[in-house]
């Protein structure tokens, strides 16, 4: 008689290997529990600076009036930021439990500062924590207190930099490097290349009086920096200045092209490859490294393109493009602003293809 | 710190019972340790192993534990009955807030086993509670009693045999134990219950800390037979190399004799033992192999 066979289903041998290894890596992850708040140390090193001390604020040291001092006046706009949050906390508790670990009694904060104040001020006594069994590696705390900060998008470019200074020196430090790549940091700090590269440009900039401005306060905005940071040392000054005037990015990226442009003019007035007698046009506005775009304006009425098109088309120099931009136009979905754009791209360059 | 060990499978009849009766015996006799058994099945099957359980007169079909042995010498000190106990005492109790006094078992050979009965009714009842309080009310009251210092102090070894099925009671079970020990059958539905059992053990690990781990001491193929069936099964599980380190290597077969041990009727089988049969007898040494590696894992 043939040995008869019997089989564990697949989906369950896979569901079994699931099990298992969810349990064998995820051990101790959801370790939250309801601590008091008295026994929480607040890591002063936060990118967020709040300059308010947890333990004066337990003890009921501020009075919640304004106060003259320049110190005072810090604090009690810190106390003023977080009245909505305690409102809220008063009423929903805390949704997010914060970040701690243990060391000997007392639990340490990793983040979750808001959090932590706005309790104290909704005079809580205990407050949700995920707890972590020991102090993670200093990479990992600026790590992750730079996941909790980043993603609220109110930390400013100075205190976001500063975190990301400290991120670099941990990583040094732990991976006993000299330096990182853009592309290391980008993933340290899960973001887009371009953001690592711009963050990285300004870090690297010798430029102190763009250092100045951004710990200040006076520049804000990481694109603007960025273009300034990577620009050519002898314009920065001007761009600076431009930054400060309120220019917008656009017109910030334009003056920083042109002023490349002029440079490389004048390089090449000099040299024997004398640009000129390169005839094709296009070619040499592809060799510049910067461009001279004109802007054509914007509109939110798609009447508008629409026109616009179908006057150039009238033209008899433009007849034999007719169908081809007809057919683009059939494509086009005039409810949608960006198919409207793409439609007035497409049509641009068949008129400059035509006219070279 | 006292071991916990749960025996826990949401499916009937794949042996719990008698893997906590196994336990106990082999951790008393075998190793000389002091055993609390807290049975936690409204079914009460482990407390009638080692106790003359009653039937409940006002919930029939359900069991209670017996009158205490202490009961006698308590109403002889308590002439008025102050504390008006009933002379029983049940682990249910601690869903209410109650206080608990242990059995010792029948068998005078096991005096280092003590009991903590289920009370059917009561248990029961104490499944029935709401959804949001079902946390505190049920789920963390076991590891809370087994943590009181003077459980700790009096027992090496705690073995809580649980219900078959996920409900409150388990879960209790689960959350208080140290180690887990899922008993299967090598057949299809039985696999099934291995998985559902290892999710609840994965969601307990996610919750505890190094200091407080739930440690998956073993799954033990039970109730085989010598055919292909349980073998198959048997052999792919110890392919898997996800169950692979969990799967005991030592099986408990088939066999009539842990049946006619579990009998109670009025001809007392009660000072019988699988661990005080001949060292020779087959059972035995099956039941000694499984029950070593278990307790070497534990202790």
């Amino acid at each position: 008689m043939a040995k008869k066979s019997f089989k564990i289903k697949e989906n369950l041998t896979k569901a079994l290997e699931d099990t298992i290894a969810s349990a064998q890596n995820h051990n101790g992850e959801l370790n939250i529990q309801l601590i008091p708040i008295k026994n929480i140390n607040a890591d002063i090193a936060n990118p967020r600076d709040l300059k308010i001390d947890l333990t004066e604020l337990l003890n009921n040291q501020y009075d919640y009036n304004i106060s003259e001092k320049n110190i005072h006046n810090q604090i009690n706009d810190n106390l003023s930021d977080l009245n909505s949050l305690k409102e809220s906390i008063k009423t929903h508790g805390i949704i997010n439990p914060i970040l701690v670990y243990k060391e000997d009694s007392k639990y340490k904060l990793i983040a979750g500062h808001r959090r932590t104040f706005a309790a104290v001020l909704a005079k809580l006594n205990t407050i949700p924590a995920k707890i972590l069994p020991f102090k993670p590696d200093e990479l990992i705390i600026n790590q992750l207190q730079w996941i909790e900060n980043i993603e609220r998008n109110d930390l400013d470019l100075s205190e976001r930099l500063e975190n990301i200074i400290k991120i670099i020196q941990a990583y040094k430090k732990t991976k006993n490097q000299s330096d990182i790549t853009a592309k290391k940091l980008s993933e340290l700090l899960n973001c887009s290349l371009q953001q690592a590269l711009n963050y990285h440009n300004i870090i690297t900039s010798s430029n102190e009086e763009l250092k100045y401005l951004i710990k200040n306060k006076k520049i804000n905005s990481i694109d603007k920096a960025a273009t300034i940071a990577k620009s050519d040392i002898q314009i920065q000054a001007n761009l600076i200045n431009a930054c400060l005037n309120g220019v917008s990015l656009k017109e910030l990226k334009h003056l920083a092209s042109q002023n490349n442009n002029n440079q490389t003019k004048l390089k090449s007035l000099e040299s024997e490859d004398n640009t000129k007698s390169k005839s094709n046009n296009i070619n040499q506005r592809g060799n510049s490294s910067e461009n001279n775009n004109i802007y054509l304006g914007k509109t939110n009425n798609y009447q508008t393109v629409k026109d616009i098109i179908i006057s150039v088309l009238a033209n008899p120099k433009y007849q034999h493009l007719v169908d081809i931009i007809n057919k683009k136009i059939q494509q086009t979905d005039w409810s949608n602003s960006q198919s409207c754009s793409n439609l007035f791209q497409e049509f641009i360059k068949v008129i400059e293809k035509n006219n070279t | 710190m006292s071991k916990v060990i749960a025996n826990a499978t949401n499916k009937g009849g794949e042996g719990k019972t008698m893997l906590s009766i196994l336990l106990c015996e082999y951790a008393a006799l075998v190793l000389g340790k002091k055993v609390l058994a807290i049975d936690l099945d409204p079914q009460a099957n482990f407390s009638k192993y080692f106790l003359n359980l009653e039937y409940d007169p006002y919930y029939k079909g359900g069991k209670i534990p017996p009158l205490h042995p202490d009961y006698k010498e308590y109403i002889k000190n308590n002439k008025n009955n102050k504390n008006n106990w009933d002379g029983r005492s049940s682990i249910a109790n601690i869903f209410y807030g109650e206080e608990v006094i242990p059995y010792p078992v029948n068998n005078p050979i096991f005096n280092n086993i003590d009991i903590l009965p289920a009370h059917s009714n009561r248990l029961q009842e104490a499944e029935a509670v709401t959804k949001e309080e079902v946390l505190n009310k049920v789920h963390m009251q076991v590891k809370k009693f087994i943590s009181l210092p003077e459980v700790q102090a009096e027992y090496d070894l705690i073995i809580i045999d649980t219900p078959p099925s996920k409900g409150p009671l388990t879960i209790a079970g689960i959350k208080a134990c140290s180690h887990l020990v899922i008993p299967a059958q090598m057949e299809e539905d039985s696999i099934d219950g291995i998985y559902g059992m290892l999710e609840l053990w994965k969601q307990e690990t996610y919750t505890r800390t190094p200091s407080d781990p739930i440690n998956l001491a073993g799954i033990i193929a039970n109730r085989v037979r010598r055919v292909s069936l349980h073998e198959s099964f048997y052999n792919q599980l110890q392919e898997l190399e996800a169950t692979r380190d969990y799967l005991l290597n030592n099986k408990i077969q088939e066999r009539v004799i842990y049946g006619e041990f579990r009998v109670r009727d009025d001809c007392n089988h009660s000072n019988q033992s699988v661990f005080l049969l001949n060292e020779n007898n087959i059972a035995r040494k099956e039941c000694e192999s499984a029950c070593k590696t278990i307790m070497d894992k534990i202790l």
